[in-house]
């Protein structure tokens, strides 16, 4: 009898073996939103399909998986910035915790901070005021984290910050030309340039400050200087051979979209010692616009 | 009597071992004598493979110049190639020929978007946007229509954007806003790097030469100029209906020139050394490259629209293999 039984009984146990083999190796062939998500061979749309499933869920091996997709720049940009976005617009808790935490590690790469950066701040943009303050004024932080900071912050028309604030941003040397840029441009647009004698004109005429900054206020100079005082600074940096030569071209470029004849002589004077060509040609075209129309 | 009957099965056997010893040594010099000539075919057929080969890359340099034209047979190495090119299927079939025998290589080509362009605007340094203009990296067709696909970023910097005003900025699959989505920009990027305008296109050195023009051409133009002066301020490219068309080059030998106030419809590739203010209702659909752009602002409602369907239908540009095919020709008949 048992030698009978032994059999029949080791075979029932090879059959449902296999039988559960079988059923498990069938359900895999159903892919979860997880395992599209984590697999990097997917098409990006069916990832960001994954995410749209799972936003809720606080499973822990997706937000294993989440967080790391969210910190590798090899993962497609669009992917991780949806990522971000859907998770923390879904009012999902460990996505904010998580998003900070990025925020606040600066050993991640600035592309994934920012992304991280610009998801909170379209979340609560009140909320994050503090944080894009600290960023902006942080020197050891990436001049793109803190043009970021800059620019979200420039937006908040309603709730400004202080102008001392973007002053100190934008006059301070030693800040990299992009972040004084962006104060500048913040300052421009929440109406903090009030007076362009001291915070613009200086900037022009001051040979040592930084080229890029300096062609920069004078491209907005235009609309906020007194024609008479902005003509007199861009004559002073046009005469100045100390100036870069791209600068003084600069100068003349825009001399010469209102061309004036009260400065016809001081022009004269400049091109009888000016020895660029570049310059040469464009300061006898000036003259010549400049010049008052004889009546034929 | 019996010992001389076994002498000669001695010797039958030994004429029998002759004969068998002779037609084996004959059948292995027949076998050694036809893998010496198998051997030399394939000698011939691989330098031949490699002709052809060479064929092949010379017309692809050629395309990169813009020249379609078929290749007359031109000696290479131990022998000579010489390729046909049809413009219509983009098939090249290049044959290469060593010692008489000849080898087939057909390749069908296409024209690629050139390798400089990583967004609607890419710029080897700091970018800085102004004004009311919208740059939009999601894919136009060419007539600035969005045609559904992701495009690229809408601007590539190898250093810091600034943003300001009203001026927006879209790209991968993100319409336009002001601030930008940051997935829709790249900053620091590694690979911006201005070079020389036949690098950026993809091209070979010097074929842009041709095109090379000290004094601003008339508007609206075509094909390709290569405007080499200092600076050009305020061109007017033509409006919607009557656009300038093709690559234009603003590109001195010190990459100090200017293209300031642009206006206009542009339809293809800007390359400048410095670009300021795209103004007032400008269009450009393709794409634009800078070393630097200091202040790219608009106005009016200037905008900068990528296409690919634009750039990879340049005047020249760039070309890769899609498709590549060995043929082995007629068999080798040996004299």
């Amino acid at each position: 009898m048992i030698k009978k039984t032994i059999p029949i009984l080791l075979l029932s146990i090879l059959i449902v073996g296999f039988q559960s083999e079988w059923a498990k190796a069938d359900s895999s062939q159903e892919t979860t939103p997880l395992q599209v998500l984590k697999n990097q061979l997917a098409r990006v749309e069916d990832r960001m399909k994954a995410i749209d499933q799972l936003k809720t869920s606080n499973d822990v091996e997706m937000i294993s998986a989440l967080s790391q997709i969210i910190r590798d720049s090899e993962e497609p940009i669009i992917l991780r910035a949806h990522i971000m976005e859907v998770l923390i617009q879904s009012g999902n808790q460990w996505a904010s915790r998580e998003l900070k935490k990025v925020l606040k590690d600066s050993s991640i790469p600035s592309e994934n901070r920012i992304l991280a950066l610009y998801a909170l701040w379209k979340k609560d943009a009140r909320e994050m005021k503090s944080d894009l303050m600290n960023l902006a004024q942080n020197n050891n932080e990436s001049p793109d984290m803190r043009v970021a900071a800059l620019n979200y912050l420039r937006t908040e028309k309603d709730n400004k910050w202080p102008p001392r604030f973007w002053e100190n941003i934008y006059l301070k040397k030693e800040n990299p030309a992009p972040v004084r840029i962006q104060a500048m441009n913040g300052m421009k647009e929440l109406g903090f340039i009030t007076q362009p004698e001291i915070m613009i004109i200086p900037i022009i005429e001051d040979p040592y400050e930084q080229a890029e900054l300096r062609k920069a206020v004078i491209l907005i100079a235009d609309s906020i200087v007194a024609q008479e005082v902005l003509q007199k600074a861009l004559m002073s940096v046009l005469s100045k051979t100390e100036n870069p030569l791209e600068m003084r071209r600069l100068a003349l470029d825009n001399l010469a979209l209102k061309p004036n004849e009260t400065i016809l002589p001081q022009l004269k004077q400049i091109l009888s010692r000016e020895s660029d060509p570049i310059l040469v040609d464009g300061l006898k075209a000036l003259i010549t616009s400049a010049a008052p129309k004889k009546e034929s | 009597m019996n010992m001389k009957n076994e002498k000669g099965m001695v010797l039958i056997w030994f004429l029998l071992l002759i004969t068998i010893l002779l037609i084996t040594s004959g059948g292995i010099y027949g076998l050694s004598f036809q893998e010496s000539r198998l051997v030399e075919i394939n000698k011939y057929r691989n330098q031949a493979f490699y002709i052809a080969e060479a064929g092949l890359d010379k017309k692809l340099q050629a395309l990169r110049s813009s020249d379609t034209s078929n290749i007359a047979s031109t000696s290479f190495g131990a022998g000579s190639y010489s390729v046909t090119y049809d413009a219509t299927t983009k098939q090249i079939r290049s044959t290469g020929v060593a010692n008489g025998v000849s080898r087939t290589v057909v390749s069908v080509v296409t024209k690629t978007t050139p390798p400089g362009v990583k967004g609607a605007i890419t710029s080897a340094g700091n970018a800085s946007f102004s004004g009311n203009i919208q740059v939009d990296g999601r894919d136009h067709d060419n007539s600035g229509t969005l045609n559904g696909a992701t495009g690229t970023y809408g601007v590539s910097a190898g250093g810091t954007i600034t943003q300001s005003g009203s001026s927006d900025i879209g790209g991968n699959g993100i319409a336009p806003s002001s601030p930008a989505n940051p997935a829709s920009i790249q900053q620091n990027a590694s690979d911006n790097a201005y070079t020389t305008p036949e690098q950026l296109l993809g091209v070979t050195a010097g074929s842009l030469d041709q095109y090379k023009t000290s004094t601003p051409p008339s508007l609206p133009m075509s094909g390709i100029v290569y405007y080499t002066g200092s600076s050009w301020i305020a061109p007017e490219f033509g409006d919607s209906a009557h656009p300038s068309t093709g690559i234009l080059i603003v590109h001195n030998a010190n990459a100090n020139a200017l293209l300031k106030n642009v206006h206009g419809t542009f339809i293809g590739l800007i390359i400048a050394d410095d670009l300021v203010h795209v103004n007032g209702s400008a269009e450009i659909i393709g794409g634009i490259i800078a070393k630097t752009s200091t202040g790219t602002t608009g106005e009016g409602s200037a905008a900068v629209k990528y296409s690919s369907t634009v750039l990879n239908n340049l005047p020249s540009s760039s070309y890769s293999i899609v498709s590549w095919e060995d043929t082995q020709n007629t068999a080798y008949t040996y004299s």
